[in-house]
């Protein structure tokens, strides 16, 4: 029924308009940028679990991103109870990546693996095809298209860097695989947060006391 | 011309006049998609001004389509905005009938048949 369909495309618009900041992207672009810088970390002596840990960074400001800038310009919405369930689904899929993929990650970082694991196309192959899904997943639930390019570059960067040891070496595999996605993804998400800044300025004043 | 009422199919005086307002309309199909909204978040969708949007709510609220919270958030005094179950009847209501009157319009007489049949009798 073309109502239906009205009514599904106005939840639509209303639930995507939440994106328009691109906060997330920039969430992505920082995540690459980490992967991309952690090497360059590890060449100056700071170890490699240190350096996921500044994987909070993007996690903290996409959080104050958005209750700072995006809730205040755009408003506070409550979806319906789909969207609710399938969030909740996609963070019951993503804790089950997470005890999935936490044993790679010990097995790229241990001792006894001698981290040399890490640069072969071994584990990173499957670490993106463990990645990869996830992500598209998140994407699909999320409703949130882009993602799935972000899906590509993660699941094609992992293997592609740890191929690239063998003709550029450490750090410039991580550096060129994963620095320039960052860039580009950064600038993206930056030009996106400003339209959005000018789109939906702050309101300066009290919103008007809606007459009981 | 003049409109048959036994053809079948709603007429259009028989719509809803608070919900067939284009404004309202857009205030209405936005809080039957979602749970609640602040005042902020209804006035960027549906793109009414401040003064504008406060005085469709208050039409609305006083039909008893929509209820008005005023909430804290933090420091910050906010205003949730959501439908009624007799709202959401309303515009299901409505939809229904919108629905009907284009899928079964009702029948119209020219003046001409008219007076056919008048001739006839």
């Amino acid at each position: 029924m073309k109502t239906t369909d009205s009514l599904k495309e106005i939840e639509r618009r209303a639930y995507r308009s939440t994106f328009d900041d691109g906060i997330y992207d920039m969430l992505f672009g920082m995540v690459f940028l980490i992967l991309a810088l952690i090497p360059v970390l590890e060449s100056v002596g700071i170890p490699r679990f240190y350096g996921y840990l500044f994987g909070i960074i993007p996690v903290l400001f996409s959080w104050l991103g958005k209750r700072y800038i995006t809730i205040p310009r755009l408003g506070a919405v409550e979806f319906g109870p789909k969207r609710r369930s399938t969030r909740l689904l996609f963070l019951l899929i993503c804790a089950a990546f997470f005890f999935l993929t936490l044993p790679l990650l010990f097995m790229t970082t241990a001792e006894g693996f001698g981290g040399s694991l890490a640069e072969n196309s071994g584990i990173p192959l499957i670490v993106g095809m463990v990645v990869a899904p996830l992500i598209v997943v998140a994407a699909y639930f999320l409703d949130y298209p882009r993602m799935y390019i972000y899906a590509l570059v993660l699941s094609f960067g992992i293997p592609h860097s740890g191929f690239l040891y063998d003709f550029v070496g450490k750090p410039f595999n991580s550096l060129i695989t994963f620095g320039i996605p960052a860039a580009a993804i950064l600038v993206f998400g930056l030009t996106l947060l400003f339209r959005f800044m000018r789109k939906y300025p702050k309101p300066t004043s009290e919103v008007p006391d809606v007459s009981r | 011309m003049s409109v048959d009422n036994d053809a079948g199919g709603y007429q259009l005086h028989e719509v809803d006049r608070l919900i067939h307002e284009p404004a309202r309309y857009n205030i209405m199909a936005l809080l039957y998609v979602i749970k609640r909204a602040d005042f902020l978040f209804v006035q960027n969708q549906t793109r009414l001004t401040a003064g504008n949007l406060s005085s469709h709510l208050s039409k609305l609220e006083t039909a008893g389509y929509l209820t008005i919270q005023k909430e804290f958030v933090g420091k910050i005094p906010k205003t949730f905005l959501s439908l009624t179950d007799q709202g959401r009847e309303a515009f299901d209501d409505y939809r229904n009938k919108m629905k009907e009157l284009f899928t079964k319009p009702p029948r119209v007489h020219k003046e001409t048949d008219r007076k056919e049949s008048f001739n006839q009798e």
